[in-house]
């Protein structure tokens, strides 16, 4: 084995470790409380907000906290608030400077707009297995222009979402290695959700009609068993009930 | 005892019927071939057990598969007629491996009455094995025309075969019975008997095998000097033995020597009710050639002490000296005395049969003399003044 070969790896995982430890000494700033949707649908109107407490404790006594967003025409605001003060910043990119003195107890960004698209110019793809393509990121902070935390909420179209169930459902009944299930993952994927709920509710049916049949035939069978336990008694009982007395 | 049995006529067939659904329920291995053969139709298809291949219709140019009407003579001439067909169904039989022939026949009515004696006759010039008859006497009571038909029969059936067993039903006959239980009742009797005499030898594998076994040869020896057989048989209800428990451990020997008496006893006393009250053929036992004693039921209830005082009893009574015995081992809760008694004579049954058959036929022969008389007296006029048409 060469060295050259095992070290790429090796050199990969040493630049993940260092970026890892530099974000940890910039960004020390963390969300509080985060408040949003699990999952929303593309093209309807949302709200994020997270909430920084205690914005200076174990931060440098000033810097820019900065917040973008992926709504389609998104407008954020950055709040800082505190006893004494408040301040605040808004627009689709704003920045706010804040600094100790101003004694600020916490920080509150919201950004708010329409859901984008799933691909077709919006961010993220449809990926049945990678839920996490769908998502979109609601908002992205940052302070002295190091990225600080992010929120990122799941998407949906009505299609995408009844044809996700359909494939759930399919892959209850039959599995997830079945190749009429795949193609409707690939249905899904590429976007032809129609297609993909037909190919799933073909799978459904299959399933279900072989199991009506498994149940008819594990029926058949018990009622197979019951006569025969009943006629094997019966015939017991005849057998006891005949006279074999050979004398009287 | 291995027979190949053949049913003549309804009452015949009807007997093999049960013998054979008496083997199969019992186990016994007595019938080891059965045929029916009978002149009328009907009576072949209701019969249950006897295989349809073995189920010989006679006499169908004759009488058309409608049976012969009491008329035991054009019995006879059918059955001498038709022999090969019969001899058919006996071709199937594997001859080396039965004992004997049992030929089985109500005589009161026809075809068995008629064709039983050619059939016997037939077989004996042909085969080795010894032929036996069970002839089936009509009750008193069922007319003349049947009592002529049985004595005639009877006379001629036990010339032909090598021992005649007969059953009367007179003497099994009780009031308020109705036709078919009656019969069904009568052939079950039939039957029992002679399946526990013949049966007797035949021990399957793990079966209890007597201390003296009743093997076919020692029947065969019994019916072997010719004439006339009948068959006593007792049973009565016995408690099958426990024979473990703790306690019985501790009893004392005195139980087991009552115990003993108790069978000894027993035995003795169905011996007795068997020769005396329950014969197939009323008779006197006095005179009786030779006898054969077999007692049967569960082994703990026999011993040889009330065999053997059995038997000198049979002696003591028949004044033969060749007075055959021993058991049966069978698992079941009942004990059992068959008696055969051979070459009687003294049967004051067979007497009485005989006077009304004279009887009969003399009425018959009388009414036929005047027959033509009367119909005369009755068809002309008294001055013979009419002429016929032509």
């Amino acid at each position: 084995m060469s060295w050259i070969r095992s070290s790429k790896p090796l050199l990969a995982g040493l630049l993940i470790v260092a970026a890892l430890g530099m974000a940890g000494t910039v960004a020390g700033l963390e969300f509080a409380d985060v408040t949003a949707d699990d999952e929303l649908e593309v093209g309807s109107q949302a709200e994020v907000e997270v909430v920084i407490e205690e914005p200076f404790d174990g931060e440098p006594d000033e810097y820019t906290i900065g917040a973008s967003t992926e709504f389609v025409d998104g407008s954020v605001t950055i709040t800082a608030d505190g006893p004494a003060n408040t301040d605040s910043a808004s627009g689709e990119n704003p920045e706010l400077t804040v600094t100790a003195e101003d004694g600020y107890d916490e920080i509150t960004i919201t950004a708010s707009g329409e859901v984008p698209q799933i691909g077709e110019g919006g961010p993220g793809e449809f990926s049945y297995e990678d839920p996490e393509n769908e998502q979109f990121t609601a908002l992205s902070v940052t302070q002295n222009n190091g990225p600080v935390d992010s929120v990122a909420v799941d998407r949906f179209t009505t299609e995408s979402q009844t044809a996700r169930e359909r494939i759930d459902e399919a892959v209850e009944a039959a599995g997830e290695d079945d190749d009429d299930i795949r193609a409707a993952i690939e249905l899904y994927d590429s976007g032809s959700f129609e297609q993909a709920i037909t190919q799933a509710e073909n799978v459904i049916d299959d399933a279900e009609s072989s199991e009506q049949r498994s149940q008819l035939l594990l029926i058949g069978g018990g009622v197979l068993i019951v006569a025969a336990l009943i006629g094997g008694g019966y015939y017991v009982y005849s057998q006891r009930q005949q006279d074999t007395h050979k004398l009287q | 005892m291995k027979l190949a049995m053949i049913g003549f006529g309804q009452a015949g067939g009807k007997i093999v019927d049960k013998f054979i659904e008496y083997d199969k329920r019992t186990d016994s291995g007595i019938v080891r071939s059965a045929a029916a053969v009978n002149t009328a139709k009907a009576d072949l298809l209701g019969l249950e057990h006897v295989p349809e291949n073995n189920r010989v219709l006679i006499g169908q140019a004759r009488v058309k598969g409608h049976g012969v009407g009491a008329d035991n003579e054009l019995g006879a001439e059918i059955a001498e007629e038709d022999i090969g067909e019969i001899q058919g169904a006996i071709d199937s039989i594997p001859v080396h491996e039965v004992d004997a022939f049992l030929i089985v026949a109500g005589l009161g009515g026809g075809t068995g009455s008629g064709g039983s004696p050619v059939l016997a006759k037939h077989l004996k010039r042909i085969y080795t094995e010894p032929v036996y008859g069970l002839g089936v006497l009509p009750g008193s009571d069922e007319g003349g025309i049947y009592t002529l038909n049985a004595a005639r029969s009877f006379q001629t059936f036990v010339r032909e075969v090598d021992n005649l067993l007969v059953f009367d039903n007179d003497a099994w006959r009780k009031t308020g019975e109705s036709v078919e239980s009656g019969y069904e009742e009568i052939n079950d009797e039939i039957v029992r008997r002679f399946g526990v005499l013949f049966g007797a030898g035949e021990v399957g594998v793990g079966d209890d095998v007597a201390e003296s076994v009743v093997d076919s040869s020692e029947v065969i020896n019994t019916l072997a000097g010719g004439g006339v057989s009948t068959v006593g048989y007792d049973a009565e209800s016995v408690e099958l033995g426990n024979s473990g428990g703790l306690l019985s451990r501790f009893k004392s020997g005195d139980d087991d020597e009552i115990a003993s008496a108790n069978t000894t006893n027993r035995i003795t006393s169905l011996v007795r009710k068997a020769a005396l009250g329950r014969l197939t053929l009323p008779c006197e036992i006095e005179g009786a050639e030779r006898a054969l004693l077999v007692v049967s039921g569960p082994s703990e209830h026999l011993n040889r002490k009330g065999i053997e005082r059995g038997r000198k009893w049979l002696e003591e009574q028949t004044g033969s000296m060749e007075v055959r015995g021993g058991d049966y081992p069978i698992d079941e809760p009942n004990v059992a005395a068959a008696v055969l008694l051979s070459g009687v004579h003294n049967v004051p049954r067979i007497k009485e049969l005989q006077q009304v058959a004279i009887e009969a036929q003399e009425n018959i022969d009388e009414i036929q003399e005047e027959s033509e008389e009367n119909l005369d007296t009755l068809v002309e006029d008294d001055e013979d003044e009419l002429d016929p048409l032509f």
